[in-house]
């Protein structure tokens, strides 16, 4: 890649256009991983399949995908990385959860991807790859089907929450144009009444305050209308760890005490700092220390399970 | 200050220690201690004879059967540097918490595993260096091993140190009797200003404090002990300060304090009665006990070189 790379990616490798000639130009890359402008594409396989102008495999025209990566070494690593995924899909419990097993087997893979990328031996890494794939057909299946279990659990929770989502804002909206309409209702029932019927004021307004209606409660009407969805099915399939967060709140606890804590004790660990001298105490006192905090430490842990075990 | 809830509540909320480490994960019964210690010993004997049978396919250089040694000289042997872990801490002028906490990492630690794969020697140290920073009186690493004779290198202590704490499962905190023993000797001056008139005051607070600091050596001797495994901290505090009050002459104010103090059931008060006297027992039977004679951890140590676990040797064709 020698010259300017911005520019040299530019340029079409066949017929040798750049973006300066043609702004249009639109750079797709063949399986076989060389970069091609669209109208070259146009024009060798307009006729059916033809062999690539560099390489000669041959090639179609729908085989064309549009480039996600710049480096077209990480494109051809992500597509053979999805390709040999789809055969070596062994998880961690297939080695009985002997973690040297599986990592041998994860290295085995890297071991392979590198061969294939690199195009090191690659008759002879196919010719392996068959034969595991013969060796491992029924666990490859199972397998397989598991990952689609599992993709289509988060597809599902992603839609659900998707929907409800939508049924939230439907709901919120319906909400606030009832309120609005109840409330307009009443205020017309006000003055009607104001003008037809003989009652004081204070009295038809005081009635009215009584009656106002209510806003409607949001969470209660949610409740009713979100549908609610059976998990169990699910969470049969997928046995997780327990990897919640620790939650310091969730572990209530009772303190109990026998005791109270005094002032003043006479301390053999806090004579050295002579509290009860003016000078020095203060000068402490002002620092926040309390001989308290002490002596409620002290205290705490001295009941502390003090029956525990027994 | 009970919590209004808790009454209300069928099951009675846990108290706070239930949820530490110490309550959880280290706490046994003697009983328990001593099976647990057996096992672990007959297991990692099984190792070693494995792996030293191992060793002599590959290497074909026959060599005896290993004697294994026992669980209970394997105590004797860890008791040996448990002395040896005091005398650094003299040495270094460590305080008393860097030093009970080091004793509690290394029962700790060998409670669940054997001298015959893990070296004392190497781990004593491991458990002396953790410990000055678990209770913040770090010194650097540097300075630490110019102070020990045949000092081991700092890549190692520092290799050491991970396998240590993997060892007391990454659980730093440990709880000593002198937080509760202090918090006794404060609460019994409480106890005495609310029953006794003034004048007596002064003279009990001086049998008291003298009774305190004999109580302190018995505080630091029961970390030597099995105590830790099988009591609360506070339990050794109160015991410690039961045993030092019979010493000088405080046992019948003592005596009324424990009577007054807690409002439990009688079956748990006459059991935390058992349990404080255990405690007493034990630390007056530890302060008069003769420290592992030199000889018998030189015997175990040289038995000890027939049967190490040669996976643990890197040195080994393992």
């Amino acid at each position: 890649m020698a010259g300017i790379p911005a520019l040299d990616s530019d340029t079409c490798p066949v017929c040798k256009s750049d973006r300066y000639l043609n702004p249009t130009l639109r750079l797709l890359v063949s399986p076989c991983f060389h970069k091609m402008c669209d109208t070259c594409i146009n024009r060798l396989y307009l006729q059916g399949p033809a062999p690539c102008p560099i390489c000669r495999t041959r090639l179609r025209k729908q085989d064309f995908v549009a480039q996600t990566f710049e480096d077209l070494y990480v494109e051809k690593e992500i597509q053979q990385r999805k390709l040999i995924a789809r055969v070596y899909n062994k998880r961690p419990e297939d080695f009985k959860n002997n973690l040297k097993a599986y990592n041998n087997y994860l290295e085995e893979v890297e071991d392979i991807l590198f061969n294939l990328i690199n195009d090191i031996d690659v008759a002879e890494t196919k010719a392996r790859i068959e034969r595991y794939k013969a060796e491992n057909q029924q666990l490859i299946g199972a397998n397989l089907q598991k990952q689609m279990i599992e993709e289509r659990t988060v597809q599902g929770g992603l839609e659900r929450e998707k929907r409800e989502k939508i049924i939230r804002k439907e709901t919120y909206e319906q909400a606030v144009i009832e309120e609005a309409k109840v409330k307009k209702q009443a205020k017309a029932d006000i003055i009607r009444r104001l003008a037809e019927e003989d009652t004081s004021a204070s009295d038809v307004i005081a009635e009215a305050h009584a009656r106002r209606p209510r806003a409607p409660d949001i969470d209660k009407l949610l409740q009713a209308r979100l549908p609610t969805y059976d998990d169990s099915a699910a969470d049969h399939m997928l046995v997780e760890a327990d990897t919640s967060p620790f939650e310091p709140l969730d572990h209530p606890y009772a303190a109990v005490s026998y005791t109270i804590i005094k002032d003043f004790y006479s301390d053999p660990w806090q004579n050295h700092l002579r509290m009860d001298e003016p000078a020095r105490g203060g000068l402490l006192k002002a620092s926040g220390y309390m001989p308290k905090f002490a002596y409620e430490r002290a205290i705490t842990s001295a009941f502390a399970g003090i029956f525990a075990g027994i | 200050m009970v919590d209004p809830t808790a009454e209300a509540s069928p099951q009675p909320l846990p108290e706070p220690y239930e949820q530490c480490s110490q309550y959880r994960h280290w706490k046994h019964s003697a009983a328990e201690l001593q099976h647990l210690r057996q096992k672990v010993n007959l297991k990692a004997a099984a190792r070693v004879r494995k792996a030293v049978a191992e060793q002599q396919e590959l290497t074909r250089i026959p060599a005896p059967e290993p004697v294994c040694i026992t669980w209970d000289e394997q105590l004797q042997y860890c008791q040996y540097y448990e002395e040896r872990i005091r005398a650094y801490c003299r040495k270094l002028q460590f305080d008393r918490f860097v030093e009970a906490t080091a004793l509690a990492y290394f029962k700790r630690f060998y409670l669940r595993n054997t001298v015959m794969e893990y070296d004392p020697k190497l781990y004593l140290m491991t458990c002396l260096f953790i410990a000055t920073k678990v209770e913040s009186a770090h010194i650097s690493l540097a300075t630490f091993l110019e102070n020990i004779h045949k000092s081991p290198s700092p890549d190692m202590m520092i290799e050491l140190e991970f396998s240590l704490s993997k060892g007391i499962r990454y659980e730093y905190m440990v709880h000593h009797p002198f937080w509760p023993l202090h918090g006794f000797l404060l609460d019994v001056q409480n106890y005495i200003s609310s029953t006794h008139p003034r004048p007596a005051h002064e003279h009990l607070f001086q049998k008291l404090q003298r009774c305190y600091s004999r109580a302190e050596q018995f505080a630091s001797n029961a970390t030597l002990t099995d105590l830790t495994f099988t009591h609360m901290p506070s339990q050794i505090g109160l015991g410690c300060l039961l045993a030092a009050a019979r010493e000088r002459d405080f046992e019948k104010e003592l005596e009324q304090y424990l009577a007054s103090r807690f409002h439990a059931k009688l079956d748990e008060l006459v059991k935390l009665r058992i349990a404080l006297d255990a405690v007493a027992d034990a630390v007056v039977a530890q302060s008069t006990k003769p420290p592992i004679a030199k000889e018998a951890a030189a015997a175990v140590f040289k038995k000890l070189q027939g049967c190490l676990n040669p996976e643990f040797d890197p040195e080994s064709p393992l």
